[in-house]
């Protein structure tokens, strides 16, 4: 399991880091920031998703098409972040070896090694979820049986089309994953993704230090650590926002509440501090990621990105950035359209 | 307007519950509020999160986000809460003024703030070891290794949720989706009939029997210490193989290699 682990983290993290140098390229964003580059990437790449899944499905494509399409595309944008922006990585590479040893700091060594327990903990225990038994199966039924969503993955009998969850097939991403690198859907879920989902949602939170605390680097190590205390040390129950990341990472719900949400707070910082289009560009990809992840995240994400877009408009006594705001939503407030249109 | 107080109050309490966390926000709010220069991040960090606490807790946002969202997901709204980044800023803004090793004294003392005043989420509250690489119950492996794949099967409820997670050829008869004629005294189809006989003290067989047969069930799942009223091999089942918990019953005609699952249009 070794081996599948360290294969679907390199194909992950690799592939996202040149989709996302290939993103900061066309939409001008600063050079010389690697993990940037990754979290941009993994918005994409679900942003892509959600472009292609959604008529897929609902023109009853077959799941090797879409692996096909979608490999396809991912596999451009990652050849085009190493062939035509050779130039823009080597920067990053150069900007990581240099700037690597400022990054040594008990507040980063410490968030380092939380984290790490973190994760020997998760992969040598289990958490027993019942909804897996209708998530995590409509992965393994795309997998075994090449329907995306049109069997009910709870019995695997019935042919049915439950528009509830419809225009928000998580689950379809590690399915492709696992298809890729030849594991169960399940084990990909349960054993794999938390060695993706985790470092992820920490690497969300460096960004947000390194936005916040940008001339302090002890102080950004600090922050980090207890950003992951907070994971290990929460509150209430298993769905109480964050905690879902050492819970279920998995779960698309999960995934929204401890990486997309507080992405989406790091990109519109970056929009507040610094009003370049890129930025909303990578928001309005963000927004679109969210779709993907859970049907939550159509409904949620507007009501967040609107209330920072209106705030800072206020605050900047600017309402262009009202303005902007509420275009990066228009991905959100299209598929809710949709859902409505669909379930009404 | 009583019914959204109570919903509110319900999930807000589920959300904070056995923890210091909501206290220690609060305070980070202010903090930050009194202490963070740049008013951009203020207003990011500090005021978001209070009105995003207002909008849960006011009676006019509340009641139209709630239906909005739905009733059982309400409390959502609560993920929006930037908890994660709030906090870690206010305890950083209050170390900025520090240096050296008061600095790091501090620091050290604040992670014990959140190690003592949350609730530890790496506990066996929630997580068993786990003993196979799929981290499904070990008892559902032991099953479904004995299983052919690509049949139909009806199994305990203690296997349901997680046989097609570990073997996704089988079909199942019913799966978590029957637990809503749990709360029925009367059902109707053989499904629901199927169900609602199997969760009877004592399996009558001669129930069971052929509406299992009526309905293609090749396998049959139930606990080990399940008795039975009636012999299995009048309706053409015999025993198949067990496990420490489970004994499995076999469909008398079914041929090795056979596909019997079941597709419903």
């Amino acid at each position: 399991m070794r081996l599948e682990i360290l294969l679907t983290f390199l194909l992950f993290y690799v592939g996202a880091f040149f989709s996302g140098i290939m993103l900061c390229k066309i939409l001008h964003l600063k050079k010389g920031e690697p993990v940037c580059a990754i979290i941009s990437g993994v918005v994409v790449w679900w942003a892509v998703m959600e472009l292609l899944l959604v008529p897929m499905t609902m023109f009853l494509q077959s799941f090797r098409c879409f692996t096909i399409i979608y490999s396809a595309i991912i596999l451009g944008m990652v050849l085009t972040g190493i062939c035509f922006y050779r130039e823009y990585f080597v920067s990053d590479i150069k900007n990581l070896k240099s700037s690597i040893r400022a990054y040594i700091t008990p507040g980063h060594i410490t968030a380092l090694i939380l984290m790490l327990w973190q994760l020997y903990f998760i992969h040598h225990h289990m958490y027993l979820e019942w909804d897996d038994t209708y998530y995590v199966n409509i992965a393994n039924e795309a997998v075994v049986s090449d329907k995306i969503y049109w069997v009910y993955p709870e019995t695997g009998t019935m042919a049915d089309f439950d528009k509830r969850y419809v225009l928000s097939l998580w689950p379809i991403f590690y399915a492709w994953l696992s298809k890729l690198i030849g594991v169960s859907p399940t084990i990909m879920a349960h054993t794999i993704f938390p060695w993706l989902m985790i470092p992820l949602a920490y690497m969300v939170y460096f960004m947000i230090s390194k936005e916040w605390f940008s001339d302090d680097r002890q102080m950004q190590g600090m922050f980090l650590t207890f950003a992951v205390l907070l994971h290990m040390f929460m509150s209430g129950t298993h769905t109480s926002g964050i905690t879902f990341l050492s819970i279920t990472p998995w779960v698309g719900k999960g995934v929204l509440a401890a990486i997309l949400i507080p992405e989406l707070f790091y990109v519109f910082l970056r929009c507040a501090n610094r009003d370049e289009t890129g930025n909303w560009v990578l928001l309005g990809i963000s927004c679109l990621g969210s779709c993907l992840l859970s049907s939550m995240g159509i409904m949620l994400i507007p009501i967040l990105t609107g209330l920072m877009s209106l705030l800072t408009a206020f605050q900047k006594r600017d309402f262009r950035y009202l303005y902007k705001g509420i275009a990066a939503c228009v991905p959100c407030v299209l598929l809710g359209i949709y859902y409505i249109y669909l379930t009404h | 307007m009583q019914g959204f107080i109570e919903i509110a109050k319900t999930d807000f309490m589920a959300t904070f519950e056995d923890s210091w966390i909501f206290p220690v926000l609060i305070f980070c709010i202010f903090w930050i509020l009194w202490k963070e220069q740049d008013r951009t991040k203020k207003w990011l960090a500090g005021i978001l999160p209070l009105i995003l606490l207002v909008l849960y807790w006011c009676p006019i946002t509340g009641i139209l986000l709630m239906k909005i969202l739905g009733e059982n997901v309400y409390w959502r709204i609560l993920w929006l809460v930037p908890v994660s980044v709030t906090i870690p800023v206010a305890f950083c803004l209050l170390l900025k003024s520090m240096k050296g090793g008061a600095r790091f004294a501090v620091f050290l003392i604040l992670s014990a703030v959140i190690v003592l005043g949350g609730k530890k989420v790496l506990s066996t509250e929630w997580f068993e070891p786990s003993t196979n690489v799929w981290k499904v119950p070990q008892n559902v492996v032991a099953v479904c290794d004995l299983l052919p794949g690509n049949v139909h099967v009806l199994a305990s409820n203690r296997l349901t949720p997680y046989l097609r997670l570990y073997d996704p050829t089988l079909t199942l008869e019913y799966a978590r989706n029957a637990l809503i004629f749990n709360g029925m005294d009367e059902v109707y189809g053989p499904t629901a009939n199927l169900y609602k006989a199997i969760q009877e003290p004592e399996i009558d067989v001669d129930i069971v029997g052929p509406l299992a047969r009526e309905q293609g069930c090749t396998f049959l799942i139930f606990s080990i210490g399940r008795t039975y009223a009636g012999d299995w091999e009048d309706y053409g089942y015999r025993e198949y193989a067990s496990t420490d918990e489970f004994r499995i019953f076999v469909d008398e005609d079914y041929e090795e290699g056979q596909d019997t699952r079941k597709w419903e249009d």
